[in-house]
């Protein structure tokens, strides 16, 4: 009997003590695990969720972006998505943005994945409860629990509100999911503040479906917007100071931007928008105002109501504007930019588009030109005194509007070894005149590039530095009837594209006609088997290739060394795997020329 | 106190090397006749300029805190220790650095074994030097600056400084090899041996004659220094005090850019010539008729020397900027050369005004102000500081302030801020009416803003600042 009652007693007291002291319970943890995932890749990783049985995953922006600073567009290049049964796959990036920091990948995976469920993350309050799961310093499917702190945080500097929490979010959890006791989404865990605990932030859930839907739709976070106007909320003592309660503040309208021509004007207050009340006293309030115009459709009509003029005599007026798609964003604050430089690394010189965000962020003038992104000091760029924000107008006296343009009128002068470029340009109020000198280092290399006729990699660079380094160049596709005896260099450029050139008749008897002429022969990634191909005797000839096509070079015998960037004699190659080795390869193939000469 | 110049020969003499060939390996008895001979020339040599050194102790006031540019050398006692030069007989002392004059400080020169109490009469920035006036009526030995020598790459030289032995001051002359020539508008010559906390040493060749002043490591030439030094110091002659000497200098208002070289080459122009890239209204230069985009070529009659920075260097050292006193620039206008001729006027003092109610400072615009700071708006009030905890600096959000540092306002409650005199205006108003918040209208960049600043919150009288 005393037995009976100690079993009870004990059971009494496992039974729902384990419940009260699991603040997961079971069936949620086994509910939510399957959908988190771990990302991998060749420079970090994070963490990340399913959102679809057939393999789409949303994640942060950050987890899965290069670190190309001539293209901060490109992404990681070999990501792996481990699930957590640890079954790994190879992951597409669909699209990602930085602010929202937001990315949408997809695996294909040999079965239906266990997708997450979502909460309303318009419909949170603080002190709710919370965990959240990922893969902290890479400690794969870690549980950490604690409540919104704040629903509404603005101070960060984000383009929309986020929730702060007391769960434990370290790096590593970044693109993980934040779920409600129920498990379902409320955020992505995206930031964490070091030097502080427990402060990690949030993007509601709402705001990443949102982007993912433009990233779906249009691979890049296709924002809308009326250019070029700004906002303020009405605070307290802004609301008294102009005598108004409710509304929307214009602070800013560009003179001739759509804003102007719509009508808008600074001081305006816009109280209606599509014919519903908006207002905004608090920075929260007026980044979901704003956030709601950004995920609107470019090419819409927005109608406004606005109040303008002093308080005793206010008009009401009513305007109508037409969203435009938003230009692509400079680098700033959390965004990592959306503008490809087109750099010159032979003059140290890096040119961008200039877009009218550019103009407002940095201050800069209305000259039409091309904004200086790269002005390193120890080449011709520096020399010439150029600095980074000035805008170059003319090249020896030539407009240059726009990059094309610039690219055009420079490469003429480059390519007839111009001595001296004279270049124009606006720094801030200043009108200054100025001369690039290349250094011409190839002045006396022919370089014949041949380009696959589809999928190629890394031409645009090639041809800008092959040009502004002085080697006179002729760009040919598959077929040409080129002599080698016309050119110190025959170089094969990469990509996928690159394999049609593996039995490309015209392109194989060239290079083998350039190597027997001791010529020096080069190729870009998958490209390099096309010279093992041509090639007579290759075998024990150390090349290098694209990860995928090594097995073509190790089948003809070939010494594939893997390396990304390979020289054997008079034959160079590389791998192709990003911009840095490319332009490596560049100054292996100049010191083999010169070694050749 | 015991005052006294020493010389030694330091370093080892075979370490360093001879500085000239030999066509056969010498006896260690040569050797040391030689060592000897340097040694001897050494001494004799500084013979020459000992009279003109001048120990310079600059002593900080007791109540006095720190004060923003004065030069300190020797940190616990609060003074500095700096060397300078005698430059005439009624007591005038030049020394390389800039100090400024600041009554708590207390400045003692010794020459030879006397002590003499002196202030600040003249600095100028341009030079990086300063003139003291001895409070004496004693005739004092001036260096002489007219039979001054250059150094050779490879020559030997001795530099001398004063030392006091009371304050057990470290006793050290010592002899140094020229190794190179750095060009500007005053040439340095290259030491084989670094020095530092040395500067207004003097340094003369092994006939004794003057070489120049030691400055950053290396010698100043005093060749170089001798036409600038005569007109520094007929203006500090004539200076009464330094605050006197302030009201005389004279501003040319343009912003100039050297030439690139690669572009002068190209153009057939001289690669020592400055862009005025822009004359400020009402600047001297503007005055006198210089546009934006002239080239200047020649100063004064005398083409420009040198490229580059150091091209900019030369000319704003050879400028001299007085009040009044005329100046002319050779420039090419549109590729023909044309002659300007103007007077320095002196530089504009804008406006400024404390607006504690708002919790700001703020300054009048011209157009330099306009340039320099890349201001989007042309009317209005700049701001030169905002008040930590005023009404402009508390905003919702910790560490953004509502009106930042500058922001050129343009209205204060509705009305029109176009200056100084307009802010003032309506300043006034609010003062006499007290409204409870105040509606400000501002340019930043380029984009304009609203504020309301609650006027209910903080300090009236003063504040830190932002």
């Amino acid at each position: 009997m005393k037995r009976l009652f100690f079993l009870l007693l004990s059971a009494l007291c496992a039974g729902p003590g384990q419940a009260q002291t699991q603040d997961i319970p079971d069936d949620i943890v086994k509910k939510v695990d399957p959908a988190v995932v771990a990302i991998q890749h060749e420079r970090a990783g994070g963490s990340g969720f399913v959102i679809s049985r057939d393999g789409y995953i949303l994640t942060n922006g950050h987890v899965v972006r290069g670190d190309d600073e001539e293209d901060p567009t490109q992404t990681a290049k070999s990501i792996t998505v481990i699930l957590n049964d640890e079954q790994k796959y190879p992951a597409k990036v669909i699209g990602f943005s930085m602010d929202p920091d937001i990315a949408l990948i997809k695996i294909e995976a040999n079965r239906p994945l266990q997708a997450v469920e979502f909460a309303d993350s318009r419909r949170v309050q603080i002190g709710q409860r919370c965990f959240a799961v990922g893969m902290p310093l890479g400690l794969k499917r870690t549980f950490t629990r604690g409540i919104l702190s704040n629903v509404e945080r603005t101070d960060l500097g984000t383009e929309t509100k986020v929730f702060q929490t007391d769960a434990a979010i370290n790096p590593g959890n970044s693109g993980g999911p934040l779920f409600d006791l129920e498990g379902h989404v409320l955020g992505l865990n995206t930031y964490g503040q070091s030097g502080a605990n427990n402060l990690g932030f949030t993007i509601p859930i709402h705001v990443a479906l949102a982007v993912k839907d433009s990233l779906l739709a249009h691979g890049r976070f296709v924002r809308a917007d009326l250019p070029v106007y700004g906002t303020s909320e009405l605070y307290s003592e802004l609301a008294r100071a102009l005598n108004i309660e409710k509304g929307v503040l214009v602070t800013a309208v560009l003179r001739n931007s759509a804003a102007y021509k719509a009508g808008l004007r600074e001081g305006d207050i816009i109280v209606e928008t599509d014919g519903r009340s908006c207002s905004a006293s608090t920075h929260a309030e007026l980044l979901d105002y704003t956030w709601d115009l950004t995920i609107r459709k470019p090419g819409g009509d927005l109608a406004f109501t606005v109040l303008r003029g002093p308080a005793a005599s206010r008009q009401r007026l009513s305007l109508t504007a037409k969203l435009e798609a938003m230009e692509p964003m400079p680098k700033w604050g959390y965004h990592a930019g959306e503008i490809v430089e087109n750099r010159y690394d032979a003059l140290g010189l890096g040119v961008r588009q200039l877009v009218q965000m550019s103009r407002i962020l940095f201050r800069l003038p209305d000259a039409s030109g091309v904004l200086v992104s790269t002005a390193r000091a120890s080449d011709p760029a520096g020399k010439a005194g150029l600095k980074e924000y000035d805008i170059i107008t003319h090249v020896a006296g030539r407009l240059t509007p726009d990059v094309p343009t610039f690219q055009r009128e420079l490469e003429a002068q480059l390519t007839a070894h111009a001595k001296a470029i004279e270049l124009t340009l606006v720094r801030g109020k200043y009108n200054l005149v100025t001369a690039l000198a290349p250094y011409y280092g190839q002045r006396n290399t022919k370089v014949a590039l041949l380009v696959p006729m589809r999928d190629h990699e890394y031409v645009e660079l090639l041809r800008r530095e092959l040009i502004a380094s002085g080697a006179t160049l002729t760009t040919a596709g598959p077929g040409a009837k080129l002599n080698p005896a016309d050119f110190n260099v025959i170089l094969l450029a990469g990509g996928v594209g690159g394999r049609d050139l593996w039995s490309d008749a015209a392109t194989l008897n060239l290079v083998k006609e350039a190597y027997a002429a001791k010529k020096v022969v080069a190729a870009v990634g998958s490209s390099a088997v096309a010279l093992a191909k041509a090639i007579p005797n290759i075998a024990g000839k150390k090349l290098t290739t694209a990860k995928d096509d090594s097995a073509e070079l190790i089948k003809l015998k070939a010494n594939y060394t893997g390396k990304s960037v390979e020289t054997d004699g008079k034959l160079v190659t590389t791998t192709g795997f990003d911009r840095a080795i490319v332009r490596d390869f560049l100054k292996t193939l100049y010191r083999t020329v010169r070694d050749n000469e | 106190m015991h005052k006294y110049i020493v010389w030694i020969v330091a370093g080892c003499l075979a370490g360093m090397g001879w500085g000239c060939s030999t066509s056969r390996p010498r006896t260690v008895a040569e050797g040391q006749a030689v060592f000897a001979a340097m040694q001897q020339a050494a001494a004799v040599a500084g013979k020459k300029v000992e009279p003109s050194l001048a120990l310079v102790k600059i002593s900080k006031g007791a109540s006095s805190p720190s004060a923003p540019g004065v030069i300190r050398i020797g940190g616990s006692s609060g003074s500095a220790l700096l060397y300078g030069a005698v430059l005439t007989a009624r007591g005038h002392v030049l020394i390389p650095s800039v100090v400024k004059a600041d009554e708590d400080n207390r400045i003692t020169v010794f020459i030879g074994e006397n002590e003499y109490v002196a202030r600040v009469l003249k600095t100028d920035d341009t030079l990086g030097m300063t003139i003291l006036k001895l409070d004496a009526d004693e005739n004092f030995v001036p260096l002489d600056f007219s039979k001054s020598a250059d150094l050779a790459v490879g020559e030997w030289a001795v530099i001398v400084r004063p030392t006091d032995e009371s304050d057990d001051f470290l006793k050290i002359s010592t002899l140094v090899a020229c190794q190179g020539e750095v060009a500007g508008r005053h040439r340095r010559f290259l030491l084989n041996l670094t020095f530092t906390g040395s500067s207004g040493a003097l340094v003369v060749n092994l006939a004794g004659q003057l070489v120049g002043l030691l400055e950053g490591g290396m010698v100043l030439a005093a060749g170089d220094l001798r036409d600038d030094l005569k007109s520094f110091l007929a203006d500090a002659a004539g200076a009464k005090s330094a605050d006197d000497d302030k009201k005389k200098k004279g501003w040319l208002g343009a912003m100039l850019d050297p030439i690139n070289k690669e572009y002068a080459k190209a153009k057939g122009l001289s690669v020592s010539s400055l862009w005025v890239v822009h004359a400020i209204k009402g600047g001297s230069a503007a005055n006198a008729g210089l546009r934006d985009g002239d080239l200047i070529t020649a100063l004064n009659g005398k083409p420009l020397r040198l490229s580059g920075v150091r091209a900019h260097e030369y000319f704003l050292k050879s400028l001299h900027p007085r009040v009044g006193e005329k100046f002319s620039v050779t420039v090419l206008r549109n590729n023909a050369p044309l002659e300007i001729s103007g007077a320095f006027a002196k530089p504009p003092e804008p406006p400024t005004l404390r607006a504690e109610d708002l919790g700001v400072a703020v300054a009048g615009l011209n157009d330099g102000e306009v340039y320099t700071h890349n201001l989007f708006a042309e009317r209005g009030v700049l701001v030169t500081e905002v008040y930590r905890g005023s009404p402009a600096a508390t905003s919702g959000t910790m560490r953004q302030t509502l009106i930042s540092k500058g922001d050129v306002i343009l209205e204060l409650a509705g009305l029109p801020t176009a200056n100084i005199a307009a802010f003032g205006k309506v300043l006034e108003t609010l003062r006499r009416e007290r409204p409870p918040v105040v509606l400000v209208k501002y340019q930043r960049g380029r984009l304009t803003g609203y504020a309301g600043l609650n006027l209910a919150i903080g300090e009236k009288d003063h504040g830190d600042k932002q």
